[in-house]
């Protein structure tokens, strides 16, 4: 009886272990303490780059973007909690070379980020944009980036209303909080240079959008960004089970979750040698 | 614990070097590194995937899984119901639609009052499986299976399953663990995490 009672106890010892690194190395959902960062070129006349992301501290990347031209963004990555170094280099340069541009993120978790290279080519800088927007419920959030070298003063109109009077080149404005609603977005420079698109801005979504100098004239770029839920999300778990498959008092079932594989085959051993079948 | 002095000295130079290196470094720059005037942002030619009207079915393949699904709503606890038919799967409708941006949720239950039901085998799915979901048109949004977590009801984790994301993803969720008699219910739940593809 003893023995089952310590091989029940090292069972559950080591299937909450499994659980555990299964947690901590998720590839594809954010964990609590994880955030996102994406990454961007919004530099006119600075040619391709190639951006690497460290985790700080360490030499090798964890991430490289080749090729990253103006007008490029790459999609949100998911990190853990903690500090990484951003780096640009021109295309192709050595990894060993120094960098151009650099710049540190410290990514909290639930939270969001870009980090963009903003700016002529003479004085281009890595700016880090927070993208987390605590939006009340049922509003939409959006923000505006002037990445336009031909026009670099702009005025921005969304509905019709101001919303950026005087929006320089290589400046992003706070995001602003809006009635949720498909808008249109209109920016214009001098000489009735003028561009517009339709933005659709649903309840707890952050927008970004984006001035850019395009083969006609300017463009607009409209990205949605991480935002918050629309409704605040149930309590607690759910009860999908009525008890029809549940034995007499066996003990929980394990399951062999991909990473958790040593803890798992170490579980089966000790069960098979408790089991008499 | 044996005491490692020189392993110790050994990490802090080699932090120390990796934060100069990147910085460090001859000065190599490409010979057509300079100002470039004139460069345009060209759209980018990706198209957006299709989006998909309120989901009416759900297929795993791998586990020989097809079921249509009922709409879920919370309860006026703010707890979320589930299906009334344990050979049904639920969407919770209030929340995303799966295909959108954000994390569509889907709850079925792993046995009836008899035996098996919907979800029976949903523990078994591994990285990798293909989850499709469809709509009244038969338009199909395909989800790939990123992992498999079980957590104990008590401690929920509400934020991972709920909370919003960059693209489209999946939660599939039913029970598992230890059945508690008193209570009538399943300690634990069995959470499927699966991205949009």
């Amino acid at each position: 009886m003893a023995n089952t009672v310590l091989v029940r106890r090292a069972c559950t010892v080591l299937v909450s272990g499994a659980a555990v690194l299964a947690l901590s190395a998720a590839p594809g959902t954010a964990a609590p303490g994880e955030g996102y960062v994406r990454l961007a070129h919004l530099s006119p006349d600075t040619p391709a780059v190639d951006v690497y992301l460290y985790t700080a501290g360490k030499k090798t990347p964890r991430l490289v973007l080749r090729h990253v031209g103006y007008g490029v963004l790459s999609p949100y990555q998911r990190l853990g909690g903690g500090r990484y170094t951003v780096a640009m280099r021109p295309a192709d340069a050595p990894a060993s070379s120094k960098p151009v541009l650099s710049t540190n993120v410290r990514v909290r978790g639930g939270a969001s980020y870009t980090v963009a290279g903003m700016g002529p080519y003479k004085g281009i800088k890595l700016d880090v944009l927070d993208d987390t927007v605590d939006l009340p419920a049922g509003r939409a959030g959006l923000r505006l980036i002037a990445a336009s070298l031909k026009q670099p003063g702009l005025k921005v109109t969304a509905g019709g209303t101001d919303i950026a009077p005087g929006l320089r080149f290589g400046t992003a404005t706070p995001y602003r909080e809006m009635a949720p609603g498909a808008l249109k977005v209109r920016a214009t420079g001098a000489k009735d240079a003028a561009v517009s698109a339709k933005v659709a801005l649903t309840a707890g979504s952050a927008h970004t959008v984006i001035v850019l100098d395009g083969p006609k004239g300017l463009r607009l770029l409209d990205l949605r960004d991480v935002g918050r839920g629309a409704v605040p999300p149930p309590r607690g778990g759910v009860d999908t089970g009525l008890g029809g498959m549940a034995g007499n008092g066996s003990p929980s079932p394990w399951w062999p979750a991909a990473l958790a594989a040593p803890f798992a085959l170490a579980a089966v051993a000790l069960l098979r040698r408790r089991r008499t079948r | 614990m044996t005491h490692h002095p020189q392993k110790a000295v050994l990490a802090v130079c080699a932090l120390v070097l990796s934060a100069c290196t990147s910085q460090a470094g001859p000065a190599v720059t490409p010979s057509n590194w300079k100002a470039a005037p004139g460069q345009v942002a060209v759209p980018s030619s990706a198209r957006a995937a299709a989006r998909l009207d309120e989901p009416v079915r759900l297929s795993i393949p791998s586990l020989d899984v097809q079921t249509e699904l009922e709409r879920l709503a919370t309860g006026a606890d703010g707890v979320l119901g589930t299906p009334r038919d344990p050979a049904k799967a639920g969407w919770y409708a209030a929340g995303v639609r799966p295909g959108d941006q954000g994390p569509a949720v889907i709850a079925g239950h792993v046995d009836s009052r008899t035996g098996p039901a919907v979800f029976a085998r949903l523990r078994e799915l591994r990285r990798g499986a293909e989850v499709l979901v469809a709509d009244a048109r038969g338009r199909t949004a395909r989800f790939t299976v990123d992992e498999v977590r079980v957590h104990a009801k008590a401690a929920f984790p509400t934020a991972e399953v709920y909370g919003p994301t960059p693209d489209a993803q999946l939660r599939l969720i039913t029970c598992g663990g230890a059945f508690d008699r008193a209570r009538g219910h399943y300690r634990d739940n069995v959470i499927v995490y699966a991205t949009r593809t």
